[in-house]
């Protein structure tokens, strides 16, 4: 029967749906690829998580070859032929396995190189390809199954939505790590890689469920024909995918928001156990040091550490784009010296004179929240408690735009076009942060020298929170 | 050369719904051509249908070449020595017509690469399809998926070849060019046709059964349907008024079945076609009485 297969595949690997599946998927992938800095070792988790959309292609295509012989009206042509329909419909997900688990492999290689050939570096795990081949693979025959059992192309449609709604929508909540992908849950989350590695139970919860839906498939097909297909191999996969299925679901539920892993560099991950609530609630919380930020680029003022996945290229970035803000209030009290890569999501002023900023935010690319982070913590603004919505300034408010205009990061213009909620997202506070920017354009409206010549006796004052915008440079009285 | 099958109905009936669509048919075959001819819903196809495996008779038992069809191990030898052209043939339109016919040729168990594609080749040939192997099924017209539909029955080379409607779709070259393959493969092989044309019948097969309401009202040769109408064909200048069936002909004259509607009407020769109308005609008669 590998004629057949042979044939089905073939015919699979020029299914709409299927490359419909793929294309989705590149096009969730690339806008990430290029908008953060390369490493195979974070870049490998994009290109599986993509799988969620080449595991609806294959779905559908499964759902449609499974629909082929009645819609076409050929069932009967098969049904006359000496060969047991349950090998018939094997050859056919076996077929459909292969071809989708090409394609699925097919993204994941491509993302790769894309990451290598922009500098990328680290080590990719294999084990997301393994599950994300198997959940592709899951998805094809649940297509198969649903498309066998409802005989409807709707069905097998809403199916599809269905499958994407249970890896996507419930995404925070624990089930989701029963879903065909594992996602990273939003806040408040864990921190990637902190907690016990959730991809090996998820393997075996996966290879669970795609043996006891070919289990299923065979079945079916065997169904009325009195032709029973390897009654060991069936028992032993119901077994087995009973097994794996049932352990890897309880481990997989068990976890306490348990997420995949993250953290480049696996070799050298020495994972230290904080749970999520003391980084999250706990202010003094400082992820320690743990000796892996070891890539740096440095001056006088501020050195920047990443890990070694992201070489030196990712930490001279960083260090260009803080560098002018750094120069600015080099060697005031409080000014941090040092920027550091963690893998918790938090970006503070937990250690004396260094900066931890999460992993993925130094991958982003985006500048304006490391200088505002810099800023904050260069201010003592940093893990303060909120403060109550007033409508009055914050002279540090005031010195974070002020610094954030004259280092060149944005421009006057720019600052005054910049909304209430740009402004909160550059940790500007109060109840209205636009308040902030006039005093702060009267202050670049002076050179950046005699500002800073002017703001070193009150700095102080200025990081206490008790000294009067009024007194600012350059503010009228 | 493996020879045609033997095929042996005993008491087949079968029901839908309470409705009989076969009502208790004893029939044996060998070597040959056999059509059916019969009104719709007379049951030709369900009778086809049971011989395809597809469908299990309500009561009674059907062998070929002693396998019974009930019996799931025997049902696999049938199929084996099977070809079967349905009356709704479906077909895989992205497929083209030679994947398609060798897709069925490995179900149909021809393993070896080489031997099958030449068995594909050929049966393409024998339907006149061999230049459009390479077109998707898709673009092909009502005519030549028939064609697909002969080539795939024909590809294994089956001791019993059952064909519903076979010719439906078919222009007139390519009837008589197909009747030309059917009485070939008949030479040696089993070969029973169902179809609505009588010409068909009377051209290639060697017996034919007239069904109605599921039972056979004739079973023999064309020549003996033909004579059961023997002095019951007039050429008359009246129309027949209370014939079995009665029409105007181009000459002008009616042409009359039944007894002689006047004293100038003249006595003309049956066709097959006036053998199976009467043998309808009486069992209407019959049901009705």
């Amino acid at each position: 029967m590998k004629a057949v297969a042979r044939i089905e595949a073939r015919h699979l690997a020029r299914s709409p749906l299927l490359w419909l599946g793929l294309v989705l998927a590149a096009a969730s992938v690339t806008p990430a690829l290029w908008s953060t800095w390369p490493v195979l070792a974070g870049d490998d988790l994009l290109a599986y998580q993509s799988s969620l959309l080449i595991g609806i292609g294959a779905l559908w295509a499964g759902a449609w070859l499974a629909l082929r012989d009645r819609i076409s009206g050929a069932s009967d042509l098969l049904v006359v032929t000496p060969t047991a329909p349950w090998r018939l419909w094997w050859s056919r997900v076996a077929a459909l396995a292969a071809v989708s688990a090409a394609v699925f492999t097919l993204l994941f290689a491509t993302v790769l190189v894309l990451s290598a050939a922009r500098g990328g570096r680290g080590l990719p795990d294999l084990r997301l390809l393994a599950d994300g081949v198997l959940g592709v693979v899951l998805s094809g025959w649940v297509g198969v199954l649903v498309g066998r059992l409802s005989g409807s192309r709707i069905v097998a449609l809403l199916t599809g939505a269905g499958w994407y709604l249970v890896g996507m929508v419930a995404a925070d909540f624990w089930s989701q790590r029963l879903s065909p992908v594992l996602l990273p849950t939003e806040p408040p989350s864990a921190e990637f890689g902190l907690l016990p590695d959730p991809l090996w139970p998820h393997l075996g919860y996966l290879l669970g469920l795609v043996l006891l839906v070919g289990v299923l498939l065979v079945g079916l097909a065997a169904r009325g024909d009195g032709r029973r297909p390897l009654p060991a191999a069936m028992v032993v996969a119901v077994v087995a995918g009973l097994v794996l299925t049932g352990a890897g679901g309880i481990r997989l539920v068990a976890l306490p928001e348990a997420l995949v892993p993250l953290g480049p560099d696996r070799v050298d991950w020495k994972p230290v156990a904080v749970a999520d609530q003391v980084v999250l609630s706990d202010p003094s919380f400082a992820y320690p040091e743990d000796g892996r930020a070891r890539s740096c680029a440095a001056d006088t003022a501020l050195s920047v550490c990443v890990y070694p996945a992201y070489g030196t290229g990712l930490a001279l970035r960083v260090h260009q784009t803080v560098a002018p803000v750094a120069g600015l209030v080099a060697g005031l009290p409080g000014t941090p010296t040092r920027i550091r890569m963690v893998p918790v999501r938090l970006t503070g002023c937990r250690r004396v004179g260094e900066l931890q900023i999460w992993e993925q935010t130094l991958r982003d690319l985006q500048p304006r929240p490391i200088v505002a982070g810099y800023l904050t913590c260069a201010l003592g603004q940093s893990d303060e408690p909120a403060r109550p919505a007033s409508s009055a300034r914050d002279a540090r408010d005031v010195v974070k735009l002020w610094a954030l205009v004259a280092s060149g990061t944005v421009t006057s213009q720019e600052l005054q076009q910049l909304s209430e909620q740009e402004l909160w997202d550059l940790q500007v506070g109060g109840e209205q942060p636009s308040a902030a920017v006039t005093p702060a354009l009267a202050m670049a409206e002076r050179p950046a020298d005699q500002v800073r010549a002017e703001l070193a006796p009150l700095w102080d004052r200025l990081r206490a929170g008790t000294l009067p915008v009024s007194e600012l440079p350059g503010q009228r009285p | 050369m493996a020879s045609g099958a033997h095929v042996r109905v005993d008491g087949v009936r079968k029901s839908y719904g309470g409705v009989a669509a076969l009502a208790g048919l004893d029939l044996e075959l060998g070597p040959g051509i056999t059509g059916l001819l019969g009104p719709n819903g007379a049951g030709k196809t369900t009778l086809i249908r049971i011989l395809a495996t597809l469908l299990a008779p309500s009561v009674g038992e059907v062998r070929v070449n002693g396998w019974r069809t009930a019996d799931a191990h025997d049902r696999v030898e049938v199929r084996r020595r099977l070809g079967y052209l349905p009356q709704d043939l479906g077909l895989y339109p992205r497929f083209t017509v030679f994947e398609f016919v060798d897709y069925l040729a490995i179900l149909k168990e021809l393993d070896d690469v080489a031997d099958r594609h030449r068995r594909v080749r050929a049966a393409l040939a024998a339907v006149e399809l061999e230049d459009l192997a390479g077109r998707k099924i898709r673009t092909l017209s009502g005519g030549m998926r028939r064609r697909v539909g002969i080539a795939q029955a024909i590809v294994a080379d089956p001791q019993l070849l059952l064909l519903d409607e076979p010719t439906t779709g078919l222009d007139p070259e390519q009837r008589m060019r197909f009747r030309q393959l059917i009485a070939g493969i008949g030479e040696h092989r089993t070969v029973v046709l169902s179809t609505h044309l009588v010409e068909d019948v009377a051209a290639v097969c060697t017996r034919v059964m007239v069904l109605w309401q599921g039972r056979a009202r004739f079973f023999g040769t064309p020549s003996e349907l033909r004579q059961l109408a023997d002095g019951q064909v007039w050429s008359s200048p009246e129309d027949g008024q209370g014939a079995f069936a009665s029409w105007r002909t181009e000459t002008g004259a009616y042409r009359v079945l039944g007894e002689r509607p006047s004293p100038a009407a003249e006595a003309v020769a049956p066709t097959v076609e006036d053998g199976y109308l009467l043998v309808c005609a009486r069992s209407r008669e019959e049901a009705a009485a």
